[in-house]
């Protein structure tokens, strides 16, 4: 609750302008913030920036969404955000860029103030690396961010790659879960240097891996662990994404060699995990399961204290996880192993 | 590879790597301002972040008898109070559960029988697993009998773990913290004990030592050679409020100097320690301590100055004078100001003066650590800036707006060549989104998890207690001359200016 700081973004109307005038857009809008050009707003102006985010839209319906998401972690995220929206425009239209300041104002007073340049164009000059090295803002990371589907034949991705340090992405966008991990893999994880890859939908399942390390935190509790018999994930039929993530989280970590995952149909998409475990001929079940507003857990085993407790989950969104990325933007070794478990797996 | 257990493998790459154990927090003074203002709320942040384990519980202690239901309900007016429960938060209910009250005399060991039936509850019905975090919330008079009584009634000992979190003041003088030390170490190993001060707790005093030593380019000139002075400023606006009674028997030297500030001047001025295990920090802070030039008693008015506020207009209202506060003597020679010069007389730090003030009733509320970097040599730009250059600043800002600022001179844009300082801003709220916690629910939560980091030891709150104990010497020998000696909204009275200006500087402009 403390941290709800921004009374809510103020966005400077866009200015169309050619590409080549980006910067001074940008530079015009600036004096425009600072000399009191946005209505009803004192607060003293400042320009923060703290990455570059690229995201590359197929369409314009995902470009809205992203720029939506966007405008919403500003506040804790102020960021140049590029967003290259390839369908936007006629044939024939020439390249142009929709440049915008979004500011909020913080609990002390002052205004923060990121920057948005959209960029519209039909066909390929709009992620052209000629279009987007130029309105990159210097010395800051870049993030990759495709919201949807990613397409094996696009070449694009591997251009872009080629100046990101991140890639954000969402598995449960891909329409073949392995198929896009291994695309994954192979541009990203496994490119020199490489870059470092986020999947939104991992990022949604932190309070789920939350919960179920939780369950084990306890010395009484881990040693059930090296017992594992068996996971039951209650996910809709499918099984999910998330259902699949967090069954191939759990043989990677464990190292489970001979994994016994039985996906059961759930309401939701993932309803609950259901470990069970045997020590010395003890039986134990450990539990997370969806509650209201949370995630409820409870195991049942002998020498395992049965309290209860239950993990606050607030309602997901795009704009949280993107949010809990750039928070941490390091590289996300476990998930690379669960992504590397997924692979192998039959 | 054989699975390794010593550590969850499913925590791997969570935010929360560290896990608190499960325990039970005793709270000595459950009732009590400090308890309901900071602790609960500090222990319901990191409950609903998920920071505590499931196994917790919460035994409050108090000397009123009142019921269960009574107790919860004032620690949930707490958190409404302090607004970290309501919409949106994570359910008090759960919280609820794990808390309970115990009506206790502290001095009776008689008593303690009722604190321990509530462990057992926390072991049996809780899973506390016998790990205990004893938390004296209390005036200063009552951690002796606390702690004889505990060893008495045996809950010194458990099939767990045992700390003990004592609160400032440790002690009142060096006499007092030696034998409150020794008491304490009768019954508990250092290991177990943690002196809390809260300033280390916030986020920009923990981020003195990264800046210090995760950055390059500071090193090489962080000494005598290029570093003028440095000024370290604490500064209240509020009076004693309803402390009068403690603030009056305390002063602003033993309130703030001898832990807060001398605390901040050893982050500024340590060697790098040898890695972050809590005991190679504190050796290096030690090494500071022990490194302060000692102000023999004679000499005290050239490197200390006290003072204590009168009345007068302050912020558009009428402020009391110190010694019309309610519970303070009206002849009270307390000083409610300190100004000090002092020495660390090693290879890194000779020959330049640290400047502390700290005061109550000041100009405004601000606490930062100011180094003032040596002039350039007045050649080059003298035409372009006839009078003296401003000597390169970087202010380490701890409250309010957390930052660091780097001021530095600049040419301003035109034809032709005009220098002026500007200030390069570093801020918090700006470059992180997330708002830095409360320094109760750091210090708690590492307590917990048995991180005495940014704890003091025993060794370093004597050494303290020394530094000071000179100056507190001569200023009892001596009855202040002219008190009340500066005025509500003031920087302190001109005794401090001269303390400073008599070395050819100037406090900054705050």
């Amino acid at each position: 609750m403390n941290e709800n700081r921004q009374v809510g973004p103020i966005t400077l109307e866009p200015t169309r302008t050619d590409v080549r005038s980006v910067e001074k857009e940008l530079a015009g809008l600036w004096r425009k913030a600072t000399e009191g050009g946005m209505p009803g707003v004192s607060a003293p102006a400042t320009r923060v920036l703290l990455a570059n985010i690229i995201v590359y839209a197929r369409n314009s319906q995902e470009a809205d969404r992203a720029s939506d998401a966007l405008v919403r972690i500003a506040a804790n995220h102020p960021a140049r955000t590029i967003i290259a929206d390839a369908e936007a425009g006629e044939p024939g239209q020439e390249l142009e860029a929709d440049v915008s300041m979004i500011c909020n104002i913080t609990e002390l007073g002052r205004r923060l103030c990121g920057e948005e340049v959209r960029l519209h164009a039909h066909g390929q000059s709009v992620t052209a690396l000629g279009t987007i090295l130029p309105v990159i803002e210097p010395d800051l990371p870049v993030y990759l961010w495709t919201p949807g589907e990613i397409t094996p034949a696009d070449p694009v991705y591997d251009q872009l790659l080629g100046i990101a340090e991140h890639w954000m992405f969402d598995s449960r966008q891909f329409q073949n879960l392995r198929a896009g991990l291994d695309m994954v893999t192979s541009l990203a994880i496994k490119r020199e240097p490489v870059v470092i890859v986020h999947d939104l939908a991992w990022s949604a399942l932190l309070p789920w891996r939350e919960s179920i390390a939780r369950l084990f935190d306890a010395v009484p509790a881990r040693a059930y662990l090296v017992g594992v018999r068996s996971v039951e994930i209650g996910c809709s039929p499918g099984p999910s994404v998330e259902a699949k993530l967090i069954s191939s989280w759990l043989i990677a970590q464990l190292e489970w060699t001979n994994p016994a995952v039985r996906f059961s149909d759930a309401d939701s998409r993932l309803e609950h995990v259901t470990i069970e475990c045997e020590l010395d001929g003890l039986r134990g079940t450990f539990r997370a399961s969806r509650t209201e507003g949370g995630i409820a857990i409870e195991a049942d085993a002998p020498d395992v204290m049965g309290a209860r407790s239950t993990v606050v989950v607030e309602a997901d969104s795009t704009a949280k996880s993107l949010g809990s990325i750039l928070d941490a933007p390091d590289r996300e070794w476990v998930y690379e192993r669960a992504i590397a478990a997924h692979r192998a797996s039959k | 590879m054989p699975l390794l257990l010593d550590t969850n493998p499913l925590r791997e790459g969570l935010p929360t790597e560290r896990v608190a154990e499960p325990c039970a927090v005793v709270i000595f003074g459950g009732t009590g301002d400090l308890s309901h203002r900071k602790m609960m709320p500090a222990l319901f942040s990191l409950y609903c972040k998920g920071l505590l384990p499931a196994g917790f519980a919460i035994i409050g202690v108090g000397r009123r008898a009142r019921s269960e239901d009574d107790f919860r309900e004032s620690v949930r007016a707490s958190l409404e109070m302090a607004q970290v429960l309501g919409p949106g938060s994570c359910a008090w209910e759960d919280f609820a559960a794990a808390i309970k009250y115990v009506a206790a005399d502290h001095t009776a060991p008689e008593d303690y029988q009722g604190i321990s039936e509530a462990l057992t509850w926390a072991d049996t019905e809780r899973g506390a697993a016998g790990n205990r975090l004893i938390y004296l919330a209390i005036p200063p008079e009552g951690f002796e009998a606390i702690v004889r009584n505990l060893q008495t009634s045996g809950l010194d000992q458990s099939d767990g773990w045992t700390r003990l979190v004592v609160e400032k003041p440790f002690g009142v003088d060096l006499e007092s913290a030696k034998r409150l030390n020794t008491e304490i170490l009768k019954v508990f190993r250092e290991d177990q004990v943690y002196r809390i001060d809260h300033y280390l707790g916030k986020e920009t005093v923990q981020n003195i030592l990264v800046f210090r030593f995760a950055n390059s380019f500071l090193e090489p000139i962080w000494n005598q050679r290029y570093i003028d002075h440095v000024q370290i400023t604490i500064a209240e606006t509020l009076g004693v409020e309803e402390r009068g009674d403690y603030y009056d028997a305390t002063g602003a030297l033993r309130d703030m100097v001898q832990n807060h500030a001398l605390q901040l001047m050893s982050l500024v001025a340590m060697e790098p320690p040898a890695s972050l295990d809590p005991d190679d920090i504190r050796n290096e802070k030690m090494k500071v301590f022990r490194n302060v030039r000692r102000v023999s008693e004679d000499d005290v008015d050239r490197f200390a100055v006290r003072g204590q506020y009168g009345s007068g207009f302050f912020m558009g209202e009428w402020a009391k004078a110190y010694r019309e506060e309610p519970k303070v003597a009206p002849d009270s020679a307390t000083e409610t100001f300190v100004a000090l010069e002092l020495y660390i007389d090693n290879w890194r730090w000779s020959g330049v003066p640290i400047y502390i003030r700290t005061g109550k009733r000041l100009s405004r509320r601000m606490t930062e650590i100011a180094v003032q970097f040596k002039d350039v040599p007045d050649v080059l730009f003298r035409k372009a800036r006839p009078e003296q250059m401003e000597a390169n600043v970087l202010a380490i800002k701890v409250q309010p707006d957390e930052g660091i600022v780097l001021k530095a001179e600049s040419k301003v844009p035109g034809l032709g060549l005009r220098l002026r300082p500007v200030q390069m801003d570093f801020r918090y709220g700006s470059s992180f989104g997330a708002q830095a916690p409360e320094a109760y629910q750091r210090l708690l939560l590492d307590a917990i998890l048995g991180d005495a980091s940014l704890f003091s030891r025993g060794d370093a709150v004597e050494e303290c207690w020394e530094i000071v104990t000179p100056i507190l010497r001569s200023w009892q020998s001596r009855p202040p001359e002219g008190f009340s000696n500066y005025l509500p909204g003031s920087w302190g009275p001109r005794s401090a200016l001269d303390l400073i200006e008599r070395g050819g500087r100037r406090w900054r402009k705050l």
